[in-house]
């Protein structure tokens, strides 16, 4: 039986007086989360004195820090807390982000964020929130495969089952077309063709034709859906630069 | 073990008060630390090698080659070493992120600054080259763990694959496992131990190797072994972002 396992949601946390920030991040955040295919929630708080002095602190997965407004905690105050997760300090300013050396983090965000801005510095901690991903788990020749969703490449239709392409190679899954599909969210997944579905996340480049993946598998493009599917990965591209919301 | 350090300023005045400062705080810690000194960008590229250097301090404005250009030509040959940005330049902060540097000193700094630097570097060294040391036809050979492609039992024998050798050892699978001591290695088979480092993709019950050797996947375990090298490679391509 095909499923999606949800592993359940990792927790980050935000430390920021500034509300157009915690905004800003919570939007780029969710739209990350859809890519990458991991449940996550964020919570908030005003700055770092109130985290710390909240008994949650030691589920938070990933702490990001406001550089720019409230009271900058101590680097002994970090340490001595019992919170061990990974910190991401964010600010608009280079001299913030060389002041921020004294904490040691883990990456840094630059403001204005966008969920690509969240790419490298979330996937330097990918330790801390990897529980968060959602798997897909398919049957492939009798034996049971956990792949995590972001990890599907491209899959093509094989009479009722099909194929999926993943980093690590290609695997024939039990599964049709239609049915994996529909097992799959629909911000980052695209049937791109009747036989061909792709993960919008490793587009990357397309032709009116064609969309070359990550594992440079080049994938077809229905005449019937051209327009349609190119427009899909325009909005998604933008989406995920921030140029729209 | 002595740990390298390499100081990159135009300005000899500079090289020599931040390696007058890296030498008190050697004294001071009772620590070994062998410096280099390069007054440009090009002249360090030529020299570097990857694991040569453990600790860099790079100015960031010189003449030709910007320190950050440098380090960006560094990571993409060496991700373990510490970059200390040593510099009057404010306007890098950010990008320093991006060459995931250690530090970042503004000129003039004080010793406690390089101390603290230095302290942070040399906590977070990576762990050096490791090997493993067989006795192969009465002679001992040390094999560069990263290396090993694969090992696999023959009768009672071990046969260690290189890629470019292969060494045989009267050891056995458990006992080599212990010694090598690391995750990147997988049982896929009661008589094989797999680098998954080396593996170029899966091919039905079997791993296609860097070398085109095909290693078996054992029947019984398959969806486990699978899933194993799965969320390894997804760990690995994440942390290569």
């Amino acid at each position: 039986m095909e499923q999606i396992i949800k592993q359940g949601a990792v927790s980050f946390g935000l430390c920021s007086p500034d509300c157009v920030f915690s905004d800003d991040l919570a939007q780029a955040l969710r739209i990350w989360s859809d890519n990458v295919c991991a449940d996550v929630v964020l919570c908030v708080w005003s700055d770092c004195a109130s985290f710390l002095a909240d008994g949650q602190t030691s589920e938070c997965a990933v702490l990001f820090l406001d550089a720019d407004g409230g009271e900058f905690p101590s680097p002994a105050a970090l340490r001595e807390s019992p919170w061990r997760g990974a910190l991401l300090l964010c600010s608009v300013s280079a001299h913030s982000a060389i002041h921020s050396y004294v904490f040691h983090p883990d990456g840094f965000v630059s403001k204005p964020v966008t969920a690509a801005a969240l790419e490298r510095p979330l996937a330097r901690c990918f330790p801390r929130w990897q529980g968060a991903l959602r798997r897909l788990e398919v049957f492939s020749e009798r034996t049971r495969l956990r792949i995590p969703m972001c990890d599907l490449i491209w899959a093509e239709a094989c009479g009722r089952s099909c194929i999926l392409h993943v980093p690590q190679g290609a695997f024939p899954a039990g599964v049709s077309l239609l049915e994996l599909t529909e097992l799959l969210p629909g911000e980052s997944f695209l049937r791109c063709q009747k036989s061909f579905l792709i993960n919008l996340y490793r587009v990357r480049s397309a032709d009116g034709k064609a969309f070359r993946m990550s594992d440079g598998g080049r994938v077809p493009i229905g005449r019937d859906c051209r327009d349609a599917a190119l427009a899909a990965l325009a909005a998604y591209q933008a989406r995920w630069s921030g140029k729209a919301r | 073990m002595q740990v390298s350090v390499l100081v990159c300023d135009d300005l000899p005045e500079e090289q020599a008060k931040l390696g007058q400062m890296i030498q008190v705080y050697a004294e001071k810690r009772g620590v070994a630390l062998g410096l280099t000194f390069f007054s440009g960008g090009a002249e360090l590229l030529d020299a570097f090698r990857p694991g040569r250097f453990q600790i860099l301090f790079l100015d960031i404005y010189m003449p030709g080659l910007s320190g950050m250009e440098v380090a960006r030509q560094i990571r993409k040959l060496d991700t373990g070493c510490a970059i200390v940005f040593s510099t009057t330049s404010q306007d890098s902060g950010i990008e320093s992120f991006e060459v995931q540097a250690a530090d970042y000193l503004v000129k003039p700094f004080r010793q406690e600054d390089v101390d603290s630097a230095l302290d942070w570097c040399l906590e977070h060294l990576p762990e050096s080259p490791r090997y493993l040391t067989v006795q192969s036809e009465r002679e001992s050979v040390s094999i560069l763990i990263q290396s090993l492609e694969y090992i696999e039992i023959t009768g009672h024998m071990a046969n260690l694959h290189t890629g470019k050798q292969i060494v045989t050892a009267h050891r056995g699978l458990g006992e080599l496992q212990t010694a090598i001591g690391s995750s990147d290695f997988l049982r896929c088979h009661r008589s094989f131990l797999v680098n998954m480092n080396h593996i170029q993709k899966m091919e039905g019950n079997s791993f296609r190797m860097d070398s085109g050797d095909l290693v078996p996947i054992s029947s019984t375990d398959t969806a486990q072994i699978r899933e194993r090298f799965m969320d390894w490679t997804f760990v690995k391509a994440w942390e290569a972002l």
